[in-house]
């Protein structure tokens, strides 16, 4: 039965999702290839938040419950739709980064750096993704405790992806004594902050759809 | 086929039922009525585990419900008003996917229902209009042979004409004996037309739970001018409601005094509930 719910997460809640998802991907491979590496974290995790609005929302409505399962499955199929699909959000980024610029320029000894930071934000978040669902479905007595946990561990994003804007962006100075164009950092700290402030307004709108569900009492 | 005992659920530290207890037999289509906020939902949500009651029990096929919830679920079709997820998906994308989760699913069935609904299976849930998307929903909950339907609203935002087919289709689905139906309405109309028994919930407890016909027999619609209205009669009356030509007052067939200068008349559901509605509710009147 967790396969059947699993495969019905990715054909009905995360298909959909493709279609924005390639575009968002071209437009990260772009800005990659420019320099912008915390633009991954951007792609990461909208598909993952978005999954999780759409199943918040789609909560209320009763399909699942109709279904012959248990409240415990449909929270195991959230939860483990959602780390299939960070890995693969993760896999598609990390091939993403193979033809930048950065790449190639390693032996600098910047681009290792920034992979281990960027890898250990994506874990994070990718975590704070995953658990924010499972808590949130998960059958507990203080709902309010719930949605405020569920909501402060989507929130983790802008704050992981602001420390490694911040992180970044100090360890370029190096980059630019190196022989980067300052222009680029820029471009990067405006990318960045704009993914920061998107974050923070998806995070305004988990927490809205969360307590207009809470009001509604339903699971 | 479905015993509900002693539900109760507080929200917001209210209570939103109390004692809830009722039954759904074997064959039988049971309206379950009251007004917007007398809980009628949320037992038709606990029943279906959506929402977890406080104290109670809920046995359905002789097992609970809570603890066999897959096996119990297997047999139960359940559709509340409009189908309003996935919005941007054609329903025969949704419809195989649900399919793959009932092991009676009837694909034969499911493609007559649509037949009748006039629904196109390859439009997204999006493109439909709101009536559209509660016969989906009914579609979907008639398809797998399940034993116990049980409907929120089923027939809100139908025109006339498919009211009555699904109303039809409601008769047909129970007239094997064995199969039953709990459907919550506003429209009182549907209860005199297809329902066998009524439940009637006012404030989170359940004030009627009676064959429909037994519930209508008992019953005496009076009218009358101003002057004919005695003081008997209005203090045997369940309630009274005046208007510049005169009154009209329900009363129990058992208590019924003389009325020779008024008409008498049998009284449909609505009449019964909205009079119940006006005696449960007299000290908030105007």
């Amino acid at each position: 039965m967790l396969k059947k719910l699993i495969r019905k997460e990715f054909v009905l809640s995360v298909a959909p999702l493709i279609l924005p998802f390639a575009i968002l991907v071209a437009i990260c491979a772009f800005l990659t290839l420019a320099g912008a590496t915390g633009m991954t974290g951007f792609v990461t995790f909208i598909i993952p938040l978005s999954y999780i609005e759409a199943r918040l929302q789609n909560k209320d409505k009763y399909y699942d419950i109709q279904l012959p399962v248990t409240r415990k499955q449909i929270v195991q199929a959230v939860y483990l739709s959602l780390v299939i699909w960070e890995m693969a959000c993760v896999a598609a980024l990390a091939l993403l980064m193979v033809p930048s610029k950065l790449w190639y320029d390693n032996e600098e000894g910047i681009l290792p750096l920034n992979f281990v930071m960027l890898g250990v934000s994506l874990i994070v978040c990718a975590l704070c993704n995953m658990v924010a669902p499972t808590i949130y479905f998960s059958n507990v007595k203080n709902k309010i405790f719930a949605i405020s946990l569920s909501t402060a561990c989507v929130a983790m994003n802008p704050i992981v992806i602001a420390a490694v804007c911040i992180t970044s962006l100090t360890v370029n100075d190096v980059a630019v004594l190196n022989g980067y164009n300052a222009d680029w950092l820029w471009l990067r700290a405006t990318i960045l902050a704009a993914s920061a402030a998107l974050f923070a307004a998806l995070t305004a709108i988990s927490y809205a759809v969360s307590k207009k569900i809470f009001s509604k009492q339903t699971v | 086929m479905l015993k509900i005992d002693k539900l109760c659920k507080k929200m917001n530290n209210a209570f939103s039922l109390r004692d809830v207890t009722f039954e759904v037999p074997d064959g039988m289509i049971v309206g379950f009525v009251g007004a917007n906020g007398a809980g009628k939902t949320t037992t038709l949500k606990c029943v279906i585990n959506a929402v977890v009651p406080d104290s109670g029990n809920i046995e359905i096929f002789g097992l609970n419900a809570a603890e066999h919830e897959e096996e119990v679920k297997q047999r139960i079709g359940y559709a509340a008003g409009a189908f309003e997820c996935f919005l941007q998906l054609r329903l025969s994308k949704i419809a195989a996917s649900y399919s793959t989760f009932f092991e009676q699913w009837d694909k034969a069935i499911f493609d007559k229902l649509c037949a009748i609904f006039g629904l196109d299976i390859s439009q997204r849930v999006r493109e439909l209009s709101q009536g559209m998307k509660v016969k989906f929903a009914l579609a979907l909950a008639l398809s797998h042979h399940a034993e116990l339907y049980i409907f929120d609203e089923p027939t809100s935002g139908l025109d006339p004409i498919i009211r009555d087919e699904v109303l039809e289709l409601f008769r047909d689905i129970v007239s094997d004996g064995k199969t039953s139906i709990l459907f919550s309405t506003h429209i009182t109309s549907d209860l005199d037309k297809v329902a066998d028994r009524v439940v009637y919930i006012d404030n989170g407890a359940i004030v009627l739970d009676t064959p429909k016909d037994e519930l209508l027999d008992s019953h005496v619609l009076v009218r009358g001018s101003r002057e004919s209205l005695t003081a008997e009669l209005e203090e045997r009356a369940i309630a009274v409601k005046r208007n510049e030509f005169g009154f009209v007052a329900l009363v129990e067939r058992s208590k019924l005094p003389d009325v020779t200068s008024c008409t008498t008349e049998k009284p449909t559901v609505e009449d019964v509930m909205v009079f119940y509605n006006k005696e449960l509710h007299s000290e908030n009147a105007f």
